[in-house]
C-alpha cells in the first residue's frame, strides 16, 4: 500500500501531524498501537490551565478525521520496522485482531454474556473489565475489543451468541502489513516512568502511594472510582495529600532529565483537589519548581492558598505506618530541618520516558533518552522531546510542515 | 512558600581555591549537587536539626572554608556511601565529606608546612627518604653490620636502648603534634556552642561509643566497612599492645632479647590474625565497590603502609624461624615503614584517630549525637 505520509502514533499530537496533513489533500495513514485514538490525554482528568477535560479537544479533532476520506487509520496496529529505499520509506506493520468489526453498535450485550475478567490497563490496573471491553466510555472508535491474553476463545462463545448484529469473529487471526510512505512522522509518545524502580519511595509496596496519571484516572469521573478521591487500602477519601515532585526525575540513577510539566501537573492536581475538597491539606515537596512562561500565574494562584504547603526539599523516604497512612521524609532545606509528615493519601510526579525505551521501532535512531534523533524521519510530541499537550500540537504542526516540504521538493504537490 | 528561621545577617568569607583543593582530595563532583537534600534524608547518622551533609555541599560549592573548617558534622560520617548511592546527580556526598576531613586533618595538624607537604602526593619519596636517611646515618656512626650466620636475633642489627630511644622521640613528637592540633581543633570547635556536658564527661561517653563503635554501626549499610574497621582498629590496639610488651620485657624483666613463645610475640600474633584479615577486606571493598567513590591517596597511604607494616613483620618472623639472615633486610624495611606510620601519624588518615574522637566528643557534649 502507498501513502504520501505514515504517522506513527495517534495520540494527540499524531491525530493533529496526520488531520493537518490530510487536510491540506495528502494521503494520510495513521497507524496506532492501541485500539483506541488519542493516547494519554483520553487518560487526563483534566488539561491545565484551564482545566477542562481532554474531550474538549480530542472531540474536535476527531470530527475533523472523521470526515477526511484521504485519512486511513489502523488501530492495534504496531510499526514493527521502517527503512528507506529511494525516496521511499517502508513499513512493517502487525495488526492485531481486535475480534470484533464494525457492525458492533457498542449496546454491550457481549459484556453482560462474558465471565471472564481482566486488569483494567486503562486505569492502571485499579479496576477490571471483562475480557471483552470497551476501551474507554469515549474510545474512537467507539466499538469493542476482546482481550486475546484472557479470553477463552471459540469454545465459550458466549459473547457471540450475545452480540445480535453478528459483530464478534472468534477466529480472527492478525497478519502483517507494509505501506510505503514518502514522509514518516513518528509520534510514538510516552509512558510514565516505573516508579517501582525509586525504591525508596515504596510505589508498588504501599497502596497508597500513586502516581500522577493514576491520580488523573483516579478523579476521572468515568475512572476507576468514578471521581470520587479515594484511598486504594480501605476506600475513605483523604483529608490530607502530599505530592512528590521529581520522584524518579533529574535522577542519574533514574529518569536524567526533567519532564518539564510535572510541576504543572501537581498544580493542576491541587487545584482541582481543592475544588473537590475543599478541606483538603496539601503538601507538595520539591527541589525546583518549574512554571515555565504564563503558567507563572497558575503556580502563584496556588502559592496564595495558605492551605497548601510548600516544602522545598526532595522525598527521599516513605514509610508506611499502622494506619495505611504514610510517613513523608524529606530535609525541608530552607529551614535546615529533617520533617516527617504524616500523610493519608501520596501522589509521585513522575516523569515522561519516550515508548521507545520500552518498544522501540527497528529502523528508528533514539537518542540516549529514547528521543528520535533521526534525520530522514519527522517526529513530534514526546516521541521526540517533553512537553505538555500544546507544546506536543504545535511540534505535530512543525513536523507536519517538514513532512510537507519534503514531499513538495519532491514534487509531490496538492 | 516560607522559611521558617530568620535570615541573619553575616558577613561571609569566600576562599575561592577551596572547591579546587576538595576536588584534589576526590570531593570535586560537588559541582553538581543540586541541594535536593537526598543525602541529608538517606543517612542513618544524619540528626534532625541542620542536618548533614546538604549543608557542607552547600558551603563547599560557596568555599566557605572557616565554617567547614569548624563543623564537627563531618566526623558524624563513617563513610557508608548511602548518600553517594542515593545522590540523584552522582555528587558523591560521601567523598566530599571524606575530602573535608582530610583538610581538617591538614588544616589543624603541626607544623602546617609539614602537613601540607604530606597531604601531596608528589613529596611521599620524600616522606620515605627521611627514615632511610636515619638508618644510613645510623649504621655509619655505630658501625653496625648486617650479621652473618647464627641466631637471628634483631637486637644485635638494632640493640634496644638505640631502638626505644628512637621510639621515644619520635612518638613524643608524634603524640604532642597530634594533641596540639586536635586541641586546636577542639579549642575552634567549642567557641561556636557552649556544651551541656563536661568534657571529661563526654570524652569517657566517646571512648566508649569508639570501643563498640556504636556510631559505626548505625550505618545499616556496607557492613563489610564495619567489620573491616573493627578488625582493623583492634588488629591495630593489639599490635600496639604487643609493641608494650616487649619494652616491658626487656626493661623490666630483663630478658635478653625477643624469643618465639613470648607474650610479645604471641599478642604480636594474634594482632595480625585480625588486623590483616581487616585490611583485606577494606582493600577489596574499595576496588569492587560500586558505589560511586573517589578513591584518594590520603586513603590509600593509610592502607597500604599498614599492609606493608603488617606484612614485613609477618615475613620477618618467618624468616628469623627458618635463620635466613634476609630477615635483617626485612626488619630494615620493617622499621622505615614503623617510622613512617609514627612520624606521619598526626598529618596521615591515622591521625583521624584522634580528631574523630575530639569532634565526637564535642558533639557530645552539645548533645548532637545520632538517633540509635
Amino acid at each position: 500500500m502507498n501513502t504520501d505520509v505514515l504517522v506513527v502514533g495517534g495520540g494527540i499530537a499524531g491525530i493533529t501531524a496526520a488531520v493537518e496533513a490530510a487536510e491540506i489533500g495528502y494521503n494520510v495513514t495513521l497507524v496506532e498501537k492501541n485500539f483506541y485514538l488519542g493516547g494519554r490525554v483520553v487518560q487526563f482528568y483534566k488539561y491545565f490551565p484551564k482545566l477542562c477535560p481532554p474531550q474538549c479537544g480530542l472531540e474536535i479533532l476527531l470530527r475533523r478525521a472523521k470526515n477526511l476520506r484521504n485519512l486511513t487509520i489502523y488501530t492495534g496496529a504496531e510499526v514493527k520496522n521502517v527503512s528507506k529505499g529511494g525516496s521511499d520509506y517502508t513499513a512493517e506493520i502487525t495488526l492485531s485482531p481486535r475480534f470484533v468489526n464494525d457492525r458492533c453498535t457498542s449496546c454491550g450485550k457481549c459484556v453482560e454474556a462474558c465471565d471472564v475478567s481482566r486488569e483494567n490497563d486503562f486505569n492502571f490496573g485499579m479496576d477490571t473489565t471483562k475480557a471483552i471491553y470497551l476501551p474507554h466510555q469515549y474510545a474512537f472508535p467507539n466499538r469493542y475489543v476482546i482481550d486475546q491474553r484472557n479470553c477463552k476463545g471459540v469454545e465459550c462463545s458466549k459473547c457471540v451468541e450475545a452480540c445480535a448484529y453478528g459483530a464478534i469473529d472468534l477466529t480472527e487471526k492478525g497478519k502483517n502489513i507494509t505501506i510505503d510512505a514518502r514522509a514518516v512522522i513518528i509520534s510514538t509518545g510516552w509512558k510514565q516512568y516505573d516508579a517501582e524502580k525509586i525504591h525508596y519511595l515504596g510505589f508498588g509496596k504501599f497502596k497508597n502511594v500513586v502516581t500522577n496519571l493514576m491520580m488523573e484516572r483516579i478523579a476521572s469521573p468515568n475512572g476507576p472510582f468514578s471521581g470520587r478521591i479515594v484511598r486504594r487500602s480501605d476506600g475513605k477519601e483523604p483529608k490530607s495529600v502530599a505530592f512528590v515532585q521529581c520522584a524518579g526525575s533529574r535522577d542519574e540513577n533514574n529518569l536524567k532529565y526533567c519532564s518539564q510539566v510535572c510541576c504543572l501537573a501537581t498544580i493542576k492536581q491541587a487545584n482541582y483537589l481543592k475544588t473537590l475538597y475543599p478541606e483538603i491539606k496539601i503538601q507538595i515537596f520539591y527541589i525546583d519548581l518549574r512554571a515555565y512562561g504564563i503558567y507563572e500565574h497558575f503556580l502563584k494562584r496556588l502559592e496564595s492558598d495558605r492551605s497548601v504547603e510548600f516544602i522545598r526539599g526532595k522525598v527521599s523516604k516513605i514509610d508506611e505506618l499502622g494506619n495505611d497512612n504514610l510517613l513523608v521524609q524529606a530535609e525541608d532545606t530552607l529551614s535546615g530541618t529533617k520533617v516527617g509528615r504524616e500523610v493519608e493519601f501520596v501522589v509521585l510526579a513522575t516523569g515522561m520516558e519516550p515508548s521507545s525505551v520500552a518498544s522501540g521501532i527497528k529502523g528508528v535512531s533514539y537518542d540516549e533518552n529514547g528521543f528520535v534523533s533521526d534525520d530522514g524521519l519527522f517526529s513530534c510530541g514526546v516521541a521526540h522531546k517533553v512537553g505538555d499537550v500544546s507544546q506536543s500540537n504545535q511540534d505535530a504542526e512543525a513536523a507536519t510542515l517538514s513532512a510537507i516540504q519534503l514531499l513538495r521538493n519532491s514534487g509531490v504537490r496538492k | 512558600m516560607s522559611t521558617s528561621n530568620p535570615v541573619s545577617r553575616q558577613r561571609i568569607e569566600v576562599d575561592l581555591n577551596f572547591v579546587n583543593e576538595v576536588t584534589r582530595r576526590g570531593g570535586g563532583d560537588v559541582k553538581k549537587c543540586m541541594q535536593c537534600s537526598e543525602c541529608s534524608v538517606v543517612c542513618p547518622l544524619s540528626p534532625s536539626e541542620s542536618p548533614f551533609p546538604r549543608k557542607e555541599m552547600l558551603w563547599t560549592q560557596w568555599g566557605l572554608k572557616d565554617k567547614l573548617m569548624a563543623d564537627p558534622d563531618i566526623w558524624m560520617c563513617h563513610n557508608c556511601e548511602d548518600c553517594s548511592k542515593e545522590c540523584p546527580r552522582n555528587a558523591k556526598p560521601g567523598s566530599v565529606l571524606g575530602a573535608l576531613r582530610s583538610m581538617v586533618i591538614e588544616t589543624y595538624s603541626w607544623p602546617r608546612a609539614i602537613s601540607r607537604a604530606f597531604s601531596k602526593k608528589a613529596f611521599l619519596a620524600l616522606f620515605a627518604l627521611v627514615p632511610v636517611v636515619l638508618m644510613i646515618v645510623f649504621f655509619l656512626a655505630t658501625g653496625i653490620r648486617v650479621p652473618n650466620g647464627g641466631p637471628i636475633y634483631f637486637s644485635s642489627l638494632v640493640p634496644y636502648n638505640y631502638l626505644d630511644t628512637a621510639g621515644i622521640i619520635v612518638g613524643a613528637y608524634a603524640i604532642l603534634a597530634l594533641l596540639y592540633g586536635c586541641f586546636r581543633y577542639y579549642r575552634t570547635l567549642s567557641k561556636q556552642k557552649k556544651g551541656k556536658m563536661n568534657a571529661v564527661i563526654a570524652a569517657i561517653l566517646t571512648l566508649k561509643d569508639v570501643i563498640l563503635h556504636t556510631w559505626f554501626s548505625v550505618c545499616g549499610s556496607n557492613r563489610n566497612r564495619y567489620y573491616a574497621h573493627i578488625l582493623i582498629f583492634y588488629g591495630f590496639c593489639v599490635l600496639l599492645l604487643a609493641t608494650f610488651t616487649g619494652a616491658l620485657e626487656i626493661h623490666v624483666f630483663g630478658f635478653s632479647h625477643a624469643l618465639l613463645g613470648e607474650p610479645q610475640n604471641i599478642i604480636g600474633n594474634i594482632g595480625t590474625v585480625l588486623i590483616l584479615p581487616g585490611l583485606l577486606i577494606a582493600i577489596i571493598n574499595r576496588t569492587t565497590s560500586k558505589v560511586p567513590k573517589e578513591d584518594t591517596y590520603f586513603d590509600w597511604f593509610f592502607l597500604i603502609l599498614l599492609l606493608l607494616i603488617v606484612c614485613t613483620g609477618f615475613v620477618m618472623e618467618l624468616l628469623r624461624l627458618d635463620g635466613i639472615s634476609l630477615a635483617y633486610w626485612t626488619y630494615m624495611i620493617h622499621l622505615i615503614l614503623v617510622f613512617m606510620l609514627v612520624a606521619y601519624f598526626p598529618y596521615s588518615k591515622f591521625a583521624h584517630l584522634a580528631y574523630r574522637f575530639f569532634a565526637l566528643t564535642y558533639l557530645t557534649s552539645i548533645g548532637r549525637r545520632p538517633a540509635v
